[in-house]
């Protein structure tokens, strides 16, 4: 047991299991997500989902269990919504994620699923909430997609192809992110047969075998389902912290290419492009950095989902700004994480005194998180800092323009970001 | 405040507090270092759901103690410990003979048994129970027992005023934020006020008033959350008559009318003759429609029609209905009939935003800001949208 002061003080504004299974689910386009549990769950869940994607938060419906069900059963409540689902709606694939409280009475949710008789698969998954937040209620979703809907061996492997794992649009930025990922991969002549959970539909990650590696995004995610396939399918595998900053990118692409057996002639695209972006970039802040001085920060603080933070944590010291002490804050597990040279401490998230002890000493420094420790940091009465949103829940600002900020245009976003609220600090008059 | 449930069932409060920040930011209405009840979790995992979770809940306790010496501690508990059968009760009155502090369980376990109200009931209860003693009545005194988001919110500041005008003073705002001092001058109130402001919210709050006229004579305002010009007269007469001042209540009247005439004079007349729709999808025990149909008459607006939105079930439907019926309202109709189709209108006065971008909507509040205060809001909000130039349409908040 975690016997560190603070760990049942709640700061810290993760999301449940429940939203993280919805979100994989919602991720399969044409998938229909059942929440067999209560409204108030459903709707946390639903709200998690489609703020960062209208179309995937429509994809999740409600058996609206109430608290006779706990002691009957949700049969009636199911086999109505379903019916529902099979008449109105009739998706390519069913997933009923049972709440915590309905994972608790044991119900027989593929045995009433078979009796609805739908025309598509069907997928039942606990939503795991006693296990852990969104990142277990993520892997139980895939774990059980992947157990219960075996993937059909390919006619031949394709060459220069690899599937994302880990990938949801239930985080920050996602769906830019991706794009970007995307058309890097496109760029140096890598075909992406599916992502899992992040858009792909059925029939594509049925395809899944035909790619020669799996590329794990974001671990927390992705991690077992990498070594589930491996060991289901022999699927090779690769963990890399995600690409933030142009070195980070680099060494990305530069590893999954090493971990493919051959090496597509259109990779030097992508090397080309990022050394374009390193002298633009370089040339472009000669006029400011004469003028505003260099990018420094007392203290920076990196505080999101672990794979997020790391990488980031080491684009900004490595590669954007200068600091006397960066420290991670991590929602999830860390443990996976060889240490990194340049963070100086990191905490959990459920360290709550730590935390605080962090984010006190803020002023004149640099917080990249959520809305979550903005409003920690803004009940200390700290005002003079730069702060950039790159995790949920995200409740102070507009995103309209897709910025990306993994990748080769990410690390053009993020720098123009990052100068830009340096300036206006700087205009601050103590 | 500890949650006996899973970490990430406090991580849905901790964002409805976050929401709450947020809020109260952008209406300049945040308090920095107030203090907060502050949010624990006993953290339920796998293992407890088997073998129990009275000693994490104890674990946790007796940290938070230790560390933030609290006046008391009240527990909430999950549907989780519902269903896993934890005697909550019996962990908090052995930590509370420990460590010598009220620590309380609410009975309620999650939407086990019962709703929001419910264990807003129970929380209301248990304060009233450890924390409040028959003593001298303070004359002129009075506790708002209200749901109704921080006390220095809008709609519990026009409240306030309302009540000056009786010479009454809001001395205790109860049961939410407050202060262990606050709780203990409740049973002092020469009067209590509920600000419950829907059907289903509005008999859990009379319950605590009843519980706090049964133990300390303590009269109350048996008048709901006025949100209209109608309801605001019936609440002025009741507070008159709970007082034995109806007299007063004519002069309270009158200074309220006269101050509704300014605001229509200022903001009214940009409504005049415009066309209205109005789309109702809250069911009756948390929505009002009345008001709306008053406020159209008294600005001389015109109401197209009234659509009833889909997502109201068909007894919710009927519900709206029957309450509309008195008012003979015009063009009631479905949803499913004839789609959301708003053409000709200047402006559509909905409880759920629409998808047609094109539309002037005015999205209404779950519960908007009571008396003349609220009227004014409206009618200023509602002008500004009317207002706008050519045919940009969009939402705005009520």
């Amino acid at each position: 047991m975690d016997s560190r002061p603070g760990q049942y003080a709640c700061n810290q504004s993760g999301s449940c299991a429940m939203a993280g299974a919805a979100s994989f689910f919602a991720g399969i386009t044409g998938a229909i997500v059942v929440i067999n549990g209560q409204l108030w769950c459903y709707f946390y869940a639903k709200r998690h989902v489609e703020r960062q994607s209208a179309a995937a938060g429509e994809q999740i419906v409600c058996s609206q269990v109430d608290g006779t069900a706990i002691v009957y059963g949700t049969e009636e409540q199911l086999t109505k919504t379903l019916a529902h689902i099979k008449t109105e709606l009739k998706p390519n694939l069913v997933a009923i994620i049972n709440s915590c409280a309905v994972s608790l009475i044991g119900d027989d949710t593929s045995g009433l699923a078979k009796e609805a008789a739908l025309d598509c698969p069907v997928v039942c998954v606990d939503s795991n909430g006693l296990a852990g937040g969104f990142a277990e209620g993520y892997q139980e979703a895939a774990k059980a997609y992947f157990n219960q809907l075996p993937v059909a061996a390919p006619g031949e492997t394709q060459r220069h192809s690899i599937n994302l794992l880990g990938c949801t649009t239930g985080y920050y930025n996602a769906d830019a992110d991706y794009r970007e990922l995307r058309r890097m991969l496109a760029l140096s002549g890598c075909q992406v047969i599916a992502a899992p959970g992040a858009g792909s539909s059925i029939q594509e990650i049925g395809c899944l075998r035909q790619a020669e590696l799996n590329v794990v995004l974001h671990h927390e995610l992705g991690g077992a389902l990498a070594q589930l396939l491996f060991e289901q399918y022999g699927m090779p595998y690769i963990t890399l912290l995600p690409p933030y900053g142009l070195q980070g990118t680099l060494a990305w692409s530069e590893a999954i290419v090493e971990a493919m057996s051959s090496r597509s002639a259109a990779w030097l695209s992508l090397q080309q492009e990022i050394g374009c972006l390193e002298r633009e970039i370089h040339q472009g802040l000669l006029d400011v950095q004469r003028l505003w001085g260099n990018l420094w920060f007392d203290q920076i603080v990196v505080a999101g989902p672990t794979s997020t933070v790391f990488a980031l944590a080491k684009a900004v010291r490595y590669e954007l700004a200068d600091t006397r002490r960066l420290t991670v804050i991590c929602q999830d597990r860390y443990d996976w994480v060889q240490p990194i040279p340049g963070i100086d401490t990191v905490l959990a998230s459920t360290s709550t005194c730590q935390v605080q002890a962090e984010l006190t000493s803020l002023q004149g420094g640099l917080l990249l998180g959520s809305s979550n420790e903005t409003a920690l940091v803004q009940q200390l009465g700290i005002k003079k800092m730069v702060r950039q949103n790159i995790a949920l829940p995200v409740l102070d600002e507009v995103v309209l323009v897709a910025s990306p900020f993994m990748g080769v245009t990410g690390t053009r976003y993020l720098t123009a970001r990052l100068w830009n609220q340096y300036i206006r600090l700087q205009e601050l008059l103590d | 405040m500890v949650f006996h449930s899973p970490r990430a069932c406090a991580h849905i409060a901790r964002q409805m507090n976050l929401y709450n920040h947020f809020r109260y930011l952008s209406r300049q209405q945040l308090k920095l270092g107030e203090p907060k009840a502050q949010l624990f979790v006993s953290n339920l995992t796998d293992r407890q759901a088997v073998f129990g979770g009275g000693q994490q809940l104890r674990d946790c306790i007796d940290a938070l103690v230790e560390k933030h010496r609290p006046q008391y501690v009240v527990i909430a508990n999950s549907c989780v410990a519902g269903v896993t059968g934890e005697d909550t009760r019996a962990v908090a009155k052995e930590a509370e003979e420990y460590w010598g502090i009220p620590i309380m369980a609410v009975d309620g376990h999650g939407f086990l048994d019962g709703d929001y109200y419910s264990g807003f009931f129970q929380a209301g209860q248990l304060l009233i129970e450890r924390f409040m003693k028959k003593q001298d009545r303070q004359p002129g005194t009075v506790t708002l027992i209200a749901d109704r988001g921080h006390p220095d919110s809008q709609a519990v500041r026009e409240l306030r005023q309302l009540l000056q005008h009786f010479k009454l003073r809001v001395h205790a705002y109860f049961p939410s934020y407050a202060s262990v001092h606050e709780l203990e001058q409740v049973s002092a109130s020469e009067l209590t006020v509920i600000m419950g402001g829907s059907k289903r919210g509005y008999p859990w709050l009379k319950k605590l008033a009843q519980t706090l006229k049964e133990r300390f004579e303590i009269p109350f305002v048996d008048c709901d959350y006025p949100v209209g010009w109608q309801a605001t007269q019936k609440w002025i007469a009741a507070v008159g008559a709970a007082i034995d001042e109806p007299a007063l209540a004519g002069e309270v009247e009158r200074a309220q009318e006269l101050r509704l005439k300014k605001q229509f004079e200022a903001a009214g007349g940009m409504l005049r003759g415009k066309k209205i729709i109005f789309c109702i999808g809250r069911p009756v025990d948390f929505f009002n429609p009345e008001w709306l149909l008053e406020l159209a008459a008294m600005t001389d607006a015109q109401v197209l029609k009234i659509i009833l939105l889909d997502s109201l079930s068909l007894e919710a439907k009927q519900a709206v209905k029957e309450r509309l019926q008195a008012f003979c309202p015009p063009g009631l109709i479905e949803e499913s009939e004839q789609g959301l189709a708003q053409s000709g209108a200047d402006l559509v006065v909905t409880t759920h935003e629409l998808l047609d971008e094109k539309v002037r909507q005015m999205v209404l509040p779950l519960l908007p800001t009571p008396g003349v205060a609220g009227l004014g809001e409206f009618l200023e909000k509602a002008g500004r949208l009317v207002s706008r130039y050519g045919q940009r349409g969009g939402v705005v908040y009520g």
